[in-house]
């Protein structure tokens, strides 16, 4: 545990067990969420672009508590290492800072999460991005998440697009996803840290909105068809609503009035 | 990759669109499956699933060890997958990497279900010992021996066959261990519990070509693929896990198509598999 | 379609194929015959040229920051020489055109690309000096490691170098540039600058 230092620390740290009383009874249909949203509500969504001066392109998002902040540098010379190729490439690399979660850098403790988001993250955007027009060249897209709230790897997903649009990377269209967890018999969109622990299984869709394409589904869980079918359809329905508000944040509307209309139902 | 020339790739394709492929199967037809049970003794459980030129092991090793502090009630499960550079001199060094990472996520998300464990191929609660202090830690170790594409499907096949094939020692646990002590335990070497595998999912891998998607794609077949979801579904026919690789969009009404057509051929797959699993456990017990 | 210009983000549809070419910023769509933008900016519409055979106009989507430029086949390039070896030169490109790159890009300028006669003569230290700043045109993408470069042709070649004194050199000749502080004559392969 972190603080068990040989000097008595001088300022009072809570124990990060105590912090929450964790005696949520889901599957109950009287219960709102923790924080009060409907079963299909997605966090206040918050985006930002241009936040990171030295690199050519970046963005910034909050979903709740989930922070996270993208730089996109390049397109620049590959890795000597690399083998020619004719198009583009795509490095990708998802990191959490050391308070990112509850117990200080639990995120390195269970092991190669960050791995398995990197190449998530990969995934969702070469499908997306015209790599054709940066031959031999690589596009270096860093991810780092501030704070975990839950909901990470599409918050990531959806910040990333953002940067790479920012950075003037030609792109088939902006990516967004959303993911939905299956509580007892309840479908709960963009959940949090504390739901997803106690989630029975997980849904992550990733879209092209104006395209109207899947680029990635990854489910885990198990699902029955019909659920599979809701899940997918809350899911596009909630990126093309991120998908606007991407898009105004790109033109550059006034952001700080966009957190007050962002809450989608 | 294996180098194709325009014509062979036209081949290919277009024998995809009209429904008949290089090797004379048709879009859903799965190459003949040969599976071989306990042929690693070192191992709790093993087996060897060969379809066409592709060809893995799986190994199943049960280790005593401590629960985890959050999951007191729950064993361990890790999979792991290697790939060989017997099956391509590509996966030499640091060269594999990459793919096993990939399969062994897969396979991860295939087989062990949800967070609270629905959903799972393996019944975690079924390896505590002693709660909180003692469980099984099950190795599920996964070998490419030789690589001519669907390896997800391969491995999900040959981690079911060597989960039936697999015998837990019986455990017996010393009376008397109060308070933080470690239980004494005594691991039995006669007698075995076999292991529950109904609820373990086979995958099904829907390889996107052109317009159309095929099953159980070969390694050429695979170099031609937009893109391609692996689906895991049990015996109730419901959903365990779902990725999809390769970087092309697909209409979400297509997806939804793909599910329904791998429900169709999970159950051929189940009970072919099944019937071969029955008959290599008999063959071996007799030899 | 409305008024000239409007702000576009990558995805947003443009117009249809059958009305619209693909500008700079702009994509079709084969699946739908639908142009779209792949970058945010300024959406603009260019009538096409009078004899064009084609002559539906271009939607191009400019304005915003594009990323940065990169090398391609024929464009021009500044570059400083880091290394000189016997069979070529090594140079980091510096400018694309008249932009300066953002990244470093490395190429190579190898002894056959030095100039366009008697290849079979040239002596990559006659050529060029590492410092030196050449101007030369990309002839490929190269290797995984470097663009190749090439100096064949005479506004191409060396455009400053310093000499072992550490002035300007001032050229004399296709081949020759002379110290203005100690009159020693250094051996380049000169490019013709302005005129």
């Amino acid at each position: 545990m972190a603080g068990k230092g040989g000097a008595t620390p001088s300022t009072y740290s809570p124990s990060p067990t105590t912090q929450k009383t964790k005696s949520l009874s889901f599957g109950n249909d009287e219960v709102l969420r923790p924080d009060d949203r409907e079963w299909h509500q997605c966090r206040p969504a918050f985006f930002q672009i241009g936040v990171v001066a030295a690199a050519a392109g970046s963005a910034y998002a909050d979903f709740g508590s989930t922070k996270v902040i993208v730089s996109v540098f390049g397109p620049r010379e590959s890795k000597k290492a690399m083998m020619y190729s004719d198009i583009g490439r795509l490095n990708c690399n998802v990191s959490y800072t050391n308070f990112a979660t509850p117990v200080r850098g639990q995120a390195y403790d269970l092991g190669s999460d960050h791995k398995e988001f990197s190449s998530m993250l990969h995934k969702a955007l070469e499908g997306a991005t015209i790599l054709e027009t940066f031959p031999k060249t690589t596009v270096d897209v860093f991810a780092l998440v501030l704070e975990s709230g839950g909901s990470d790897l599409p918050v990531v997903i959806s910040c990333a697009s953002l940067a790479l649009a920012d950075a003037g990377i030609m792109m088939y269209d902006l990516v967004t996803s959303v993911s939905v967890s299956c509580l007892g018999k309840n479908l709960v969109l963009d959940p949090t840290l504390e739901e997803e622990s106690y989630q029975d299984g997980s849904l992550i869709l990733t879209c092209m909105p104006s395209r109207d394409e899947v680029t990635q589904l990854t489910i885990t869980g198990e699902w029955s068809t019909p659920k599979i079918n809701e899940g997918m359809k809350i899911c596009t329905d909630a990126c093309s609503k991120f998908s606007q508000i991407m898009k105004s944040c790109l033109k550059g509307l006034d952001s700080a009035l966009e957190e007050e209309d962002s809450n989608v139902d | 990759m294996v180098g194709l020339s325009i014509g062979e790739k036209h081949f290919i394709q277009g024998g995809i669109a009209q429904d008949l492929r290089s090797d004379g199967r048709k879009r859903l037809t799965t190459r003949p499956i040969y599976v071989e049970t306990g042929v690693i003794s070192q191992a709790n459980g093993s087996a060897r699933v060969r379809m066409g030129a592709t060809d893995v092991i799986a190994s199943v090793k049960a280790e005593l060890g401590r629960p985890n502090a959050l999951q007191p009630d729950k064993g361990k499960v890790v999979v792991n997958v290697d790939c060989s550079p017997t099956a391509a001199p590509m996966f030499e060094g640091r060269g594999g990497e990459e793919l096993s990472a990939e399969l062994s996520v897969a396979l991860q998300c295939c087989l062990l279900g949800g967070k609270s464990g629905s959903g799972a191929g393996i019944d975690l609660s079924s390896l505590v010992v002693v709660e909180g202090k003692i469980c099984w830690d099950l190795y599920i170790d996964g070998l490419v021996v030789s690589s001519d594409g669907n390896l997800l499907d391969a491995l999900g096949a040959a981690i079911k066959a060597a989960l039936s094939n697999t015998g837990i020692p019986k455990v017996n646990v010393a009376a008397g261990a109060s308070g933080d002590e470690q239980p004494e335990v005594d691991v039995s070497d006669e007698e075995f519990l076999q292991f529950d595998t109904s609820r373990v999912p086979v995958i099904v891998t829907l390889t996107k070509v052109g317009r159309h998607y095929i099953v159980d794609a070969t390694s050429e077949e695979e170099s031609q693929m937009s893109s391609a979801v692996s689906i895991s579904i049990n015996r109730q026919g419901h959903i365990c896990g779902l990725t999809k690789r390769g970087g092309a969009g697909l209409d979400p009404s297509i997806i939804l198509d793909m599910i329904s057509v791998a429900k169709t051929v999970s159950e051929q797959l189940i009970n072919t598999l099944d019937s071969h699993i029955a008959a290599a456990e008999a063959g071996e017990e007799e030899s | 379609m409305g008024e000239d210009s409007e702000w576009v983000t990558p995805g947003e549809v443009l117009g249809k194929a059958s009305k619209f070419k693909a500008g700079r910023g702009a994509y079709v769509s084969p699946d739908n015959l639908t142009v779209y933008a792949s970058l945010t900016g300024l959406r603009r519409i260019i009538s096409p040229p009078p004899d064009s055979p084609d002559q539906r106009p271009t939607i191009e989507v400019t304005g915003h920051k594009a990323h940065g430029a990169i090398p391609e086949p024929g464009s021009i390039v500044i570059a400083r020489v880091t290394k000189v070896m016997a069979r070529m030169a090594s140079a980091d490109i510096m400018c694309l055109g008249t932009k300066s790159v953002r990244e470093k890009f490395t190429g190579i300028i190898r002894l056959q690309d030095v100039r366009a006669t008697e290849i079979d003569k040239v002596d990559m230290h006659m050529s060029f000096h590492p410092g030196d700043i050449v101007r030369a045109v990309v002839l490929s993408l190269g290797d995984a490691r470097a663009y190749y470069l090439s100096t064949a042709k005479n506004e191409l070649g060396v455009i400053s170098a310093q000499s072992a004194a550490g002035a300007t050199m001032v050229p004399i000749s296709w081949t020759e540039m002379q110290c203005p502080l100690t009159g020693q004559i250094e051996h380049r392969k000169v490019a013709k600058v302005g005129g």
